[in-house]
Order: C-alpha cells, then sequence, then structure tokens
C-alpha cells in the first residue's frame, strides 16, 4: 500500500463518517417534528419540513393543551445547515417548556419569557430566530396569535380574500424585549390558515425572480378547497414547478390550519 | 455580492450591490467588525444596489449594529430598493435599524448631526 492510497483510504473514513453523523442528525431532527397532528375537534391539520441539506433551522410543533386547546408554532432560525438546526432544537425545547409552564401562557408570553431564554445564546452565535406562535380555543373558536418577525403567514376567510398576518415584533434574539403581542381572529368553518417560512417565498428561478408574497397569496386563495393534508403537497409543486432546475436554497416549512366546522 | 467601502469625514460607508445571503453574510460580517475594531464606530451601510437579503445577511447586518453599540457607535441603513425594504418591514427588522432615504441623511445620523 502507497501512501496516495492511505490518504484516500483515511479520506474516505472521514467522509463516510461525516456523512452518518449527518443522516443520524437529519433523523432526530425529523423525529422531533409532529408525527402525526393532535386531534382537535373542529381543526384539520397538516405541515411539511424540507431542509434544503441534511438539517435545516426550520420548525413546527403542534401541542394538544387543556380544554382541548392547541398551541402551534412555526419558526426559522437565520441561515440554515447544521448551525441553525442546533438552534433549532433549544428554541423548540424553550417553547415547549414555557408551554408547559404553570397554567396555559398566552403567544405574547411564551414568545416574551422564551427570548428573556434564549438571548443570551443567540447573541453570542450572531443569530436569531422568528417565530410565530398561534393558540385556538374549541370553545370560543378564536385563535389567538403573536408573531416575532415571522413571515409569510397567510390567512385566507372561508369567503374573503387571503391576507398576510404581519409580525409586530422584531425576531427572537436580537432584543432584550419581544414586543409582539397577542392579536386575534375567530374562525368560521373553512377559514384556512397557511404559515411557512422564507424558503418559499424566496425560491428562485433559472431567471434569479424569487416566487415573491405576491404568487403565494394568489396560490393560498387558490387553495381554499383542498384539505388541509394537500396543501402543503401543493405549494411544494407549484414552488418545484417555479424553481424548475434551480436547487432548494433555503428550508422550507408548511404549517396548515383549517377550521372544518 | 460586491462591497465597497469608502469615508465621508469619520464615517464609513459601506456600500453593498447584488445579493447578501448565506454564501457571503459571513464575509460582511467580519468586515464591518473589522472596520468598527480598527477605527471609528460610525457606520453606514448602502443598500441602493442590493436586491436580495436573506436571514443570513440580516443577521450579518444584526451583528454589526450589535458591535457598533458596543463601541458607543451607529450604524444606519439607507436607500432600501422595494424587495429589501419589504423584507425588512414583514420582518420588522425596520424597528431594529435607523433607516434613511438618503446616503446624506444617514450619514449625517451616523455622524450624530441629524
Amino acid at each position: 500500500m502507497n501512501s496516495f492510497s492511505l490518504v484516500s483510504e483515511q479520506s474516505m473514513t472521514d467522509l463516510d463518517r461525516l456523512k452518518f453523523d449527518m443522516d443520524l442528525a437529519r433523523r432526530v431532527q425529523f423525529s422531533l417534528l409532529p408525527k402525526i397532528p393532535p386531534a382537535i375537534p373542529g381543526l384539520d391539520l397538516s405541515g411539511l419540513f424540507r431542509p434544503a441539506s441534511h438539517v435545516g433551522g426550520d420548525f413546527y410543533d403542534f401541542i394538544a393543551g387543556p380544554d382541548q386547546s392547541l398551541t402551534f408554532f412555526i419558526g426559522d432560525v437565520s441561515g440554515k445547515g447544521m448551525a441553525a438546526a442546533l438552534l433549532m432544537t433549544v428554541v423548540r425545547a424553550i417553547l415547549r417548556a414555557e408551554l408547559n409552564s404553570t397554567g396555559l401562557p398566552t403567544p405574547e408570553a411564551i414568545l416574551r419569557n422564551a427570548n428573556a431564554k434564549l438571548l443570551a445564546d443567540f447573541v453570542g452565535a450572531g443569530m436569531f430566530v422568528t417565530v410565530f406562535v398561534g393558540q385556538y380555543h374549541p370553545a370560543s373558536k378564536e385563535m389567538v396569535f403573536a408573531n416575532a418577525g415571522h413571515s409569510p403567514v397567510i390567512f385566507r376567510p372561508a369567503n374573503g380574500r387571503a391576507r398576510l398576518l404581519e409580525a409586530d415584533g422584531t425576531a427572537l434574539g436580537i432584543r432584550e424585549t419581544s414586543l409582539s403581542k397577542n392579536d386575534s381572529l375567530c374562525l368560521a368553518p373553512g377559514d384556512l390558515l397557511v404559515a411557512m417560512t422564507d424558503g418559499l417565498s424566496d425560491a428562485r428561478n433559472v431567471h434569479s425572480e424569487c416566487f415573491g408574497i405576491r404568487r403565494l397569496l394568489k396560490l393560498v386563495q387558490r387553495l381554499n378547497t383542498q384539505s388541509a393534508m394537500g396543501i402543503p403537497d401543493a405549494i411544494r409543486k407549484t414552488i418545484e414547478n417555479f424553481s424548475g432546475s434551480e436547487p432548494q436554497a433555503d428550508d422550507q416549512t408548511i404549517l396548515v390550519l383549517r377550521r372544518t366546522r | 455580492m460586491d462591497v465597497k467601502v469608502r469615508y465621508m469625514g469619520n464615517v464609513i460607508i459601506f456600500e453593498l450591490s447584488g445579493s447578501l445571503d448565506i454564501s457571503n453574510a459571513r464575509r460582511l460580517r467580519e468586515m464591518i467588525i473589522e472596520t468598527i475594531s480598527n477605527t471609528s464606530a460610525q457606520i453606514v451601510v448602502n443598500l441602493a444596489d442590493l436586491h436580495f437579503i436573506d436571514s443570513s445577511g440580516l443577521a450579518a447586518l444584526v451583528v454589526g449594529l450589535k458591535r457598533v453599540h458596543e463601541y458607543q457607535g451607529t450604524l444606519c441603513l439607507c436607500s432600501l430598493q422595494p424587495p429589501v425594504r419589504l423584507i425588512f418591514e414583514m420582518t420588522r427588522f425596520d424597528k431594529v435599524f435607523e433607516i434613511f432615504i438618503s446616503e446624506q441623511d444617514a450619514v449625517l445620523a451616523a455622524a450624530g448631526q441629524y
């Protein structure tokens, strides 16, 4: 065996080990996503997560609470790949811990408390995380939400125009205090919420043109007859057709909630 | 992305063009940090020729902002094109940065004369 083949074998071993680790990290990350959305009376739920590489910094979550309420998150850690994925796991854990604290904290309180806990780590890493938190109460049919710099979140009333639920506060991990406030919507049967990450709105085609918010609004407007389960795939396919041979540049995540009755 | 650096008095002006994203955000971050450490901490980032910014690009600017604050300095943005302005507005980063329409106003603000 000459020195050349020794170097090659060593390199292959390192590459194999790296690939093994990345595959394992990917499996762990996917295992953190909801396997099946919880059964909440009157709601149809679904989600999709497609990292740009093995792992990513996006996440979504559905958590059933007392009184059959539902709390859900979608978030996007700046950047992508392993660094973003590591922080994504921290954010998910802290958001869940906030939710499990005494009582049922509102989305605004969840974001405020999570920001206080995440700030030092995110400042140290020079990163941030955008988060949308929603909470649905079946008794009142009310969805309370708070948005820390997250976009695009689209609300499509059953008989109305799709519109953005814009953020009123900046992402977490930047300021000492999260300024995102609770807002609310009363959901009617057929109302649809599609929360996504910017990997979808920023998807490009071969002419370097972004898919953009306007196309997403039009797309969600047309999807009002689809089941929640079919919507993420319909969006994904539309974006793939638009992008053509252009590779996926950023993580793409979709969370869908529809009131059925 | 191309970055040009020039000075107007004590104010350092970064002119960005092209796309600020994960492929080049780290380079900009390091350039800003290096410049602040060695000279003054009054920065203007002119985005007139920037047509796209992603979350990594925003993070690079946030790191720059935090670093200038450590040096009691300022970092102002100016001349955002509509697609980039939209990203700042939708993510509420327009609340984090001082943003000016013209470079002249941004330079005055960075120099503490606005």
